[in-house]
């Protein structure tokens, strides 16, 4: 099943990219928008704002986000997007790739964190709803995953010694299903 | 017809929301585990001989004694250090010591500590240092061998080393879930140490955060609990006088001053009377809020520092400066904000304070109410000092250094002996 949904939507894409009609040249495209992180955690609010250039069927730019899952994180990474499918069913289909910031605290319990943003990624489908000019609003579902890493240190409790700390890492990696909206310009 | 598209799409999104119980968060611990190394009792004792020197890698306490150092390597055993050109201190000899954190020096014997026992060493030939008498389970709250019945030294088997061995585990199994996703949280305490000039008579010097203490012929040791008293008028033949009760003040230090006897717990700070020395009598307390406390005393003034982020979960940085005029009755002076006090030393009008990360501090405390700033020594990570009349000893996160100070508080480096790991 999901190798047919696969298939079904590189068709797509490959119809699409053919039903593009005329051809123009790259134009700058900022793409703004808020979405539910949907995890097995919480489903916080993810804001992001990606910008680049529009060429045709495609889209390439850089983009940044703050992303509360569990773990506060700004995540910064390469966003490609293909419009896909005929042209009155404006559906296209995007993927994210790169790292982040932690923002998390340090400290938990006496215990300090030393963070280690490592992949962020995501990506899935969308469907664009034009409005007057340039303006749209944009639909997205997707995947996201995002991995983070921690080394802990935690104070070893022994009065008057000198005691090595307790030190371990920690390897998180968060699942999400993302369900975003928003304005591109 | 634009929004009867998007509508339906939105629709269609809507049983997407449940889909958040289908993705699983993953979490794996990767932890170092100490996989403990045995030896039986007598195999341990056979070898506390003194051996070649060793390099430095976790110091703990200091003590000296005449010119040589006697430096804790934290439950492994003792350094021994010729120091009689502080500018070039010759590393001498090691002697292992399974489990040992506190040690004490009275003419040619040392005392120190292996988990639970005392154990005295002659230092009369420093080529061939060997113990001369073990006190059995002295320290009941560090035993770890002495179970039930037995007394068989072959049979008891004690920790002398650990292997190191990487285990992944699901962090949910182990220690919970681990996420947190703001800042702040309870400060927890290290330990830290210093020494100080104002060490009992009858031995070498101790530091702030020393656990023995040596005056005349008697020794005292601090239990997290408890205060036992020794006689070593025989000082190859210390004998146990008794012990008593100090509540639940969780005892950290030790300080002797005259015929007082300082201790500092991490709820506050206790003043013992051993002018009767068999008997430490009670005379008063100053209670502080709940942190680590070194401290050290003059015969107007006692100087305790509190800190944060280390395993006395302390909420405050700062140095307390006691007014103990009146031994019955401590009085606040004046509180000076620190960075991250750990152990102090004084020495006439200087003030050495180890403030952690930030380096090494001195000042004119002849005003203890109004301290005056000398000199700021930044770029070590200090935990433990010691002025000898002169030269300051510096215990460091990376290595012992030696200072010479003069009376108006200038520190020049004279050496620095690297830990190495």
């Amino acid at each position: 099943m999901k190798r047919q949904l696969l298939i079904l939507l590189l068709s797509g894409a490959t119809l699409g990219a053919g039903a593009q009609g005329a051809r123009s040249g790259p134009r700058f495209r900022s793409i703004n928008s808020a979405g539910l992180t949907v995890g097995s955690y919480d489903t916080p609010i993810q804001f992001q704002t990606v910008n680049g250039l529009q060429w045709d069927g495609w889209y390439a730019g850089i983009g940044i986000a703050y992303d509360p899952y569990r773990i506060r994180t700004v995540p910064y990474f390469l966003d490609l997007r293909r419009r896909v499918g005929p042209a009155k069913l404006p559906f296209f289909l995007y993927a994210d790739a790169g790292s982040q910031l932690v923002l998390a605290g340090t400290n938990k319990d006496g215990a300090n964190h030393r963070w280690n943003g490592k992949l962020y990624f995501d990506a899935g489908v969308g469907y664009t709803v034009a409005l007057k000019g340039r303006n749209a609003i944009e639909l997205a579902l997707g995947y996201s995953r995002k991995a983070v890493g921690a080394t802990v240190t935690e104070p070893t409790f022994c009065p008057g010694g000198n005691c090595p700390d307790n030190v371990y890492r920690l390897d998180h990696t968060l699942r999400r299903v993302m369900i975003r909206a928003g304005w591109s310009f | 017809m634009k929004l009867t598209r998007t509508a339906s799409f939105l629709a269609l999104l809507l049983p997407l929301f449940f889909l958040g119980s289908c993705v699983k968060d993953t979490c794996r611990k990767t932890i170092t585990m100490k996989m403990p190394v045995f030896r039986s009792l007598t195999e341990v004792r056979n070898g506390m001989r003194s051996g070649v020197a060793q390099p430095v890698r976790h110091p703990g306490k200091i003590y000296t004694r005449g010119g040589y150092l006697f430096l804790n390597e934290v439950d492994k055993g003792i350094h021994v250090i010729d120091n009689s050109n502080p500018a070039n201190p010759q590393k001498l000899a090691f002697i292992p010591i399974p489990g040992n954190v506190d040690l004490a020096v009275k003419g040619q014997y040392l005392y120190a500590d292996s988990y639970a026992d005392l154990v005295v060493f002659d230092l009369g030939n420093l080529a061939d240092i060997r113990p001369v008498r073990f006190v059995d389970n002295v320290f009941p709250f560090r035993s770890n061998y002495y179970f039930g019945n037995t007394t068989n030294p072959d049979s008891m088997m004690v920790v002398v080393d650990y292997t190191l061995r990487d285990t992944v585990v699901d962090c949910d199994s182990y220690g919970g879930p681990e996420f947190f996703d703001r800042g702040g949280a309870m400060p927890m305490s290290g330990p830290g140490g210093v020494l100080n000039t104002a060490g009992g008579g009858g031995g070498g010097t101790g530091g702030s955060m020393a656990r023995f203490a040596i005056t005349g012929d008697h020794l005292y040791t601090v239990s997290t609990y408890s205060l036992s008293t020794f006689s070593i008028s025989n000082p190859a033949q210390p004998q146990r006088l008794g012990e008593r009760q100090l509540g639940g003040w969780n005892i950290e230090t030790i300080f002797p001053f005259r015929d007082k006897l300082f201790i500092g717990s991490a709820n506050g700070m206790m003043i013992y009377d051993i002018s009767v020395p068999t008997n430490p009598s009670f005379i008063s307390s100053f209670a502080h809020v709940t942190a680590c406390d070194p401290v050290i005393a003059d015969d107007r003034n006692a100087f305790v520092t509190l800190r944060t982020g280390t395993a006395c979960r302390g909420v405050n940085d700062q140095l307390d400066v006691l007014d103990i005029t009146n031994l019955s009755q401590p009085t606040p002076v004046r509180t000076y904000a620190l960075t991250n006090p750990h152990g102090l030393a004084k020495d006439g009008d200087l003030l050495f304070i180890c403030d952690g990360r930030d380096g090494l501090r001195v000042y004119n405390a002849a005003q203890p109410s109004a301290l005056v700033p000398l000199q700021h020594i930044t770029g070590i990570d200090t935990y433990d000092a010691i002025a000898l009349g002169g030269t300051l000893l510096v215990v460091a996160k990376d290595g012992l250094y030696q200072y010479s100070y003069n009376s108006g508080g200038n520190l020049v480096r004279l050496s620095r002996i690297a830990i190495e790991n």
